[in-house]
């Protein structure tokens, strides 16, 4: 199950500044969507506008067609739109079970949390292993496989992910980025994902937006950005 | 008739409890709720030399400015080191220890009972034992006690105090020595309220613990609060309207112990619709300095100075298990602009922390112009010239943008207080020095008009002027940036580029961290690539940007 | 024995504090107010097990009726967190003058329960303080029970451990914050009611609850609610271990030093970890 994401002249930021400054983006429904661009391009920010976590001062956002701009958070995840923050999203005080069970907290037939939770373990085996672990204790590898986990546990039709390499060792990060494809191809996710390290992240991308002081200046397929130097220009 | 100029009395004893109390919460931004207690041991102090051991008139009153001074900077040593919620506990603790010495050490304070008929002050042959005879000594002593808070609050320590409270680590990157500030504030905001304590005493007659607890400070707070925090003729006004508007409800019929309690609802009440509707209060913060339409100085800001180099030899710093800074060897020279590039978590800010005393490095030196900047605190390290700016600016939001510079001007005597209340006119005379200059440097970043307003008006791009501004102004030639130019416009790059080469070309050291690659082709002559807290390469930034292994590494 | 009389405060404002942020000062005449709804029920000629019943009630209610008129407003308009810790303080005096207008500055006394005294080696232990502590392990562990097991338990630990994760999995956190307050006022107006019977009920007993709270929590680690049970037991302790050689009036500055003592030591508490 998945569904498209669009958003049209989004402007966000934090009171006067537009960290966003009227952006358009769309992701097809099962495609995945990278978004790159140098630190305070605005990318955390439009992922946090997106979700309903900061607040837009301009233009719309689109889920399925449905106009979902600044929506409250629990009602895009009721509605099958999971984020996955910066800096590794998890509860460290509980544990990987009980993070898992949050994931799920929207999710109201029971039943069915037992075969999302299946799914997770059997992405990220080291998860089932540790599930009575409290999730402040396990690596950051794991951590952001348990943040990814957490997001999967409604069984969402979109995600969105702020950074999820960040602070990774180069195996972990591509086993991140393996993940996801999967996620993208078993569940049918849509997926927008936000990234730093564009060496990891570009050749899962069907699409790549580049993001420069809150404004695109690139939409297209990857295959052009493969080339550093060229990538060096935009940056 | 006696009982309006006992209010007026009242009225003067509670201005100098709230303009103190003001300087310690709205000037330095320390929540410090003891100030009742700073007001009771002035009271008992009088209380104990008047009344038990005969002391005359005025030393009780000065004894108790010695004994609660100290008591204040007993209060400030663990707010040198915590803050916040932290303070405010340890300061109500504080507050009901000394409730508790005050009710329970019975051979000093005469316990529950309190000390009686304590003596009445003398003047002029005149016995002061009715509010009418009183109220001229009141008045005059307030005014006194207010003349010395507003000239602190006005004085360019009461601006470095100000900017403490926007930021402390802003404040001692421009210079400000924290500790000192926080010592000095609360040992004058406790002296000015034992005064009051003092004159209490001796009005009254009479103290005991009851009238000297917790909820006597949430009523100064109120006052506070009310008359508009950062401002000192609101406290003024704060006291006024708070003792006189209960006084209103003299005149519906109740018993005395019943109305009392309403008064203090009122308090309470009155305290969180302000916050509501008006947090700000009723007055707005002075602001200090208002004559920004003073002509700059002559001398231009980008004249030419002998800057040496900033040096970091072999320096390690790690956090937890992980290296962020693994042995780095980095030195910049002057004249030029060096860019430091590298991807996230390549340890490029914390080579700044390590550069300027804002972290020390477990191995490793730095050197300035040859001199070891060792264990030197932040504040020292920009007085001996080396200075930076943060990648989240840290500029002092409620300060003006004059303002903002002003409190980074280097070696300005009025920081001392010796100064602001012993030689007032050298203050003054440094302070018209000082504007001058601090519009030159506002004119040479492009903020000159906007001078006057505060710096949370300012749009993205004039705050990240403010910032160079800022840095300018301390005087330091070797200027370190951090991400100065980051999610600025082009266009607004492209007037901000002149002014970094004008720098450079005066002879000043300079180093930007950027992730923008356009501003390091365009700015630095020299570009160093850091990576795992390690240099791994250097030259010009063409040559480090074509280099595909280090490009690689960006992208990682 | 006292140490379970703190803990028990500790908890209650720890959970309020952990969960929504909030220093709720005026926890002290919440808790004030439930002693007193109690007492009410008493010279309604309840017993006295309907009374303490009707004392938590009104503590709960009163806490939450703290929070959604006065705090939330705060909230909503995203205020800072010393705004909000000053309106406390405001409605800390309001509340705890309204008491005293409502009922009168009289102790208000409960006639005990006939209580036995049991020998225990040394000690000598009252049916009264063998409530204290069996309140406190009932309550700790129902909460603890709660807390780690039931749905909603867990979002208020949740939104304890990291607020803004707690809204990005879809909990609703003004339901979690009435929750807290709810729990964390009712599980004071126990100590309350207890005390009540024990000493009686002044309005003014509310303020040395909240600092006693407050002070547990902060040497038990902010944010951690076994050290908020550890920090009032620590207090009890030390206050125990004074009362020796210590008058009983100096007792409450203990608590002062035992805090300084920690702070200065370890800043963020025995057990914090923010």
């Amino acid at each position: 199950m998945s569904v498209s994401l669009a958003a049209r002249g989004l402007v966000a930021g934090y009171g006067r500044k537009r960290v966003v400054d009227g952006i358009d983006l769309e992701v097809d429904a099962g495609r995945i969507l990278l978004v790159l661009g140098h630190n305070g391009a605005g990318k955390t920010t439009l992922a946090r506008a997106l979700f309903g976590l900061a607040r837009v001062a301009g233009g719309a956002v689109r889920l399925g067609g449905r106009d979902i701009t600044g929506r409250s958070p629990a009602r895009n995840v009721a509605d099958g739109f999971a984020f996955v923050p910066q800096g590794h999203g998890v509860f460290r005080s509980l544990s990987v079970a009980d993070n898992l069970e949050l994931g799920g907290f929207v999710e109201h037939e029971r039943s069915r949390l037992a075969e999302h939770r299946e799914r997770v373990f059997g992405l990220f085996p080291i998860l089932a292993e540790r599930r009575a672990q409290l999730a402040g204790t396990l690596s950051g590898g794991q951590q952001q496989m348990l943040a990814i986990g957490i997001a999967l546990m409604h069984a969402p039709r979109l995600i969105l992910l702020d950074e999820p390499s960040i602070g990774l060792a180069p195996n972990l990060v591509e086993k991140v980025m393996q993940s996801v494809v999967q996620i993208n191809r078993s569940l049918g996710a849509t997926i927008l994902m936000i990234e730093q390290n564009v060496k990891a992240s570009l050749p899962i991308a069907h699409r790549v937006a580049v993001l420069k002081t809150g404004r695109k200046i690139y939409d297209g397929p990857p295959e052009p950005l493969a080339d550093h130097v060229r990538l060096m220009e935009l940056f | 008739m006696d009982y309006v100029l006992h209010v007026l009395v009242m009225v003067a004893l509670y201005a100098i409890l709230a303009s103190s109390f003001n300087l310690l919460i709205g000037y330095a931004g320390l929540f410090a709720l003891s100030h009742a207690a700073f007001f009771g041991v002035g009271a008992y102090a009088t209380a104990i030399l008047a009344a038990k051991l005969g002391v005359p008139f005025p030393l009780p009153t000065l004894a108790g400015i010695a004994v609660t001074a100290a008591l204040g900077i007993v209060v400030a040593l663990p707010a040198l080191r915590i803050g916040g919620d932290y303070l405010v506990i340890v300061t109500l603790a504080l507050q009901v220890v000394v409730t508790a010495t005050l009710l329970n050490w019975t051979g000093l304070t005469g316990g529950t009972d309190g000390i009686r008929a304590i003596p009445r002050i003398e003047l002029f042959g005149a016995r002061l034992d009715t509010p009418g005879s009183f109220l001229p000594l009141a008045v005059a002593v307030a005014a006194l006690c207010f003349a010395i808070a507003w000239r602190l609050g006005a004085s360019p320590y009461g601006r470095a105090l100000k900017a403490m409270r926007e930021n402390e680590a802003a404040a001692q990157a421009v210079g400000k020595n924290i500790v000192a500030m926080k010592l000095s504030v609360f040992a004058i905001a406790a002296a000015l309220a034992s005064v009051a304590g003092s004159l209490y005493a001796h009005y009254v007659s009479f103290v005991s613990a009851e009238n000297f607890t917790v909820e006597l400070t949430i009523y100064l707070l109120a006052m506070v609060i009310l008359g508009g925090t950062g401002n000192l003729a609101g406290s003024l006004l704060g006291a006024f309207i708070l003792a006189v508007l209960p006084e209103l409800l003299k005149f519906v019929d109740m018993p005395s112990d019943v109305a009392d309690k309403l008064r203090q609802m009122l308090y309470g009440l009155i305290l969180i619709l302000i916050l509501r509707w008006r947090p700000q209060g009723l007055l707005p913060e002075s602001a200090s300095a208002h004559h920004y339409r003073a002509p700059p100085e002559r001398a231009p800001v980008d004249a030419p100075v002998e800057a040496a180099a900033l040096e970091g030899r072999g320096l390690e710093r790690h956090f937890g298990g992980i290296a962020a800074v693994a042995g780095l060897d980095l030195t910049i020279e002057p004249g030029r602009i060096t860019g430091l590039i590298g991807p996230n978590g390549a340890g490029k800010t914390t080579a700044f922390n390590l550069l300027t005393g804002f972290l020390q490095p477990d191995r490793g030196e730095v050197l300035y112009g040859g001199r070891s900047l060792k264990g030197v605190k932040p504040h020292r390290i920009v007085r001996a010239g080396v200075g930076r700016s943060f990648q989240d600016l840290k500029l002092f939001t409620h300060l003006t943008v004059l303002e903002n510079v002003l409190v980074a001007l280097p070696r300005q005597r009025g920081d001392y207080l010796a100064y602001v209340y012993f030689a007032p006119w050298i203050v003054r005379a440094e302070e018209r020095r000082n504007l001058a200059r601090a519009m030159a440097i506002l004119e040479f970043v492009g903020l000159g008009a906007r001078a006057g307003e505060l710096a949370s008006e300012l749009s993205y791009a004039e705050e990240k002027l403010l910032a160079v501004a800022r840095l300018l102004a301390t005087g330091a030639q070797a200027l370190l940036f951090d991400e100065p130019l980051s999610g600025l416009a082009p266009n607004a790059l492209a007037k901000v580029f002149p002014l970094f080469r004008r720098l450079a070309a005066s002879g000043r050291t300079l180093c930007i961290i950027e992730h923008n690659l356009d501003v390091i082709r365009e700015l630095c002559d020299r570009a160093v690539f850091l990576d795992e807290g390690r240099k791994l390469a250097e030259g010009t930034p063409e040559e480090l940007m074509r280099d595909p292994q280090l490009s690689g590494r960006y992208f990682k | 024995m006292n140490g379970s009389h703190y803990a028990l405060l500790g908890l209650g404002f720890g959970l309020v504090f952990g969960t929504t942020r909030i220093t709720h000062f005026a926890f002290g005449p919440v808790y004030a107010l439930s002693a007193y709804g109690c007492w009410f029920a008493t010279a309604l000629s309840a017993p006295l097990w309907l009374a303490a019943a009707a004392g938590i009630a009104t503590g709960a209610l009163a806490g939450v009726l703290s929070y959604l008129v006065v705090y939330r407003p705060f909230e909503r308009d995203e205020s800072p967190a010393l705004v909000i810790l000053i309106a406390s303080l405001g409605l800390f005096i309001v509340l705890e003058n309204a008491i005293g207008v409502v009922f009168g500055t009289d102790t208000k006394v409960v006639p005990a329960p006939p209580s036995g005294v049991l020998l225990w080696g040394p000690l000598v232990v009252t049916g009264a303080q063998l409530a204290q502590v069996a309140a406190l392990a009932v309550i700790a562990l129902a909460l603890g029970l709660y807390l780690t097991r039931t749905r909603f338990g867990k979002a208020v630990l949740a939104m304890s451990d990291n607020p803004e994760m707690a809204r990005i999995v879809g909990i609703d956190t003004l339901r979690v914050s009435i929750a807290a307050f709810a729990l964390g006022s009712a599980i004071a107006a126990v100590p309350a009611c207890l005390i009540l019977v024990k000493d009686g009920a002044t309005a003014h007993m509310g303020f040395i609850a909240v600092f006693m709270a407050f002070v547990a929590v902060v040497v038990g680690g902010i944010g951690s609610l076994r050290g908020a049970v550890a920090g009032g037991l620590a207090l009890g302790l030390v206050e125990s271990a004074g009362m020796a050689k210590i008058p009983t009036e100096w007792q409450n500055s203990i608590a002062f030093v035992v805090l300084f003592v920690v702070l200065l030591a370890r800043p963020r508490g025995l057990f914090g970890g923010r």
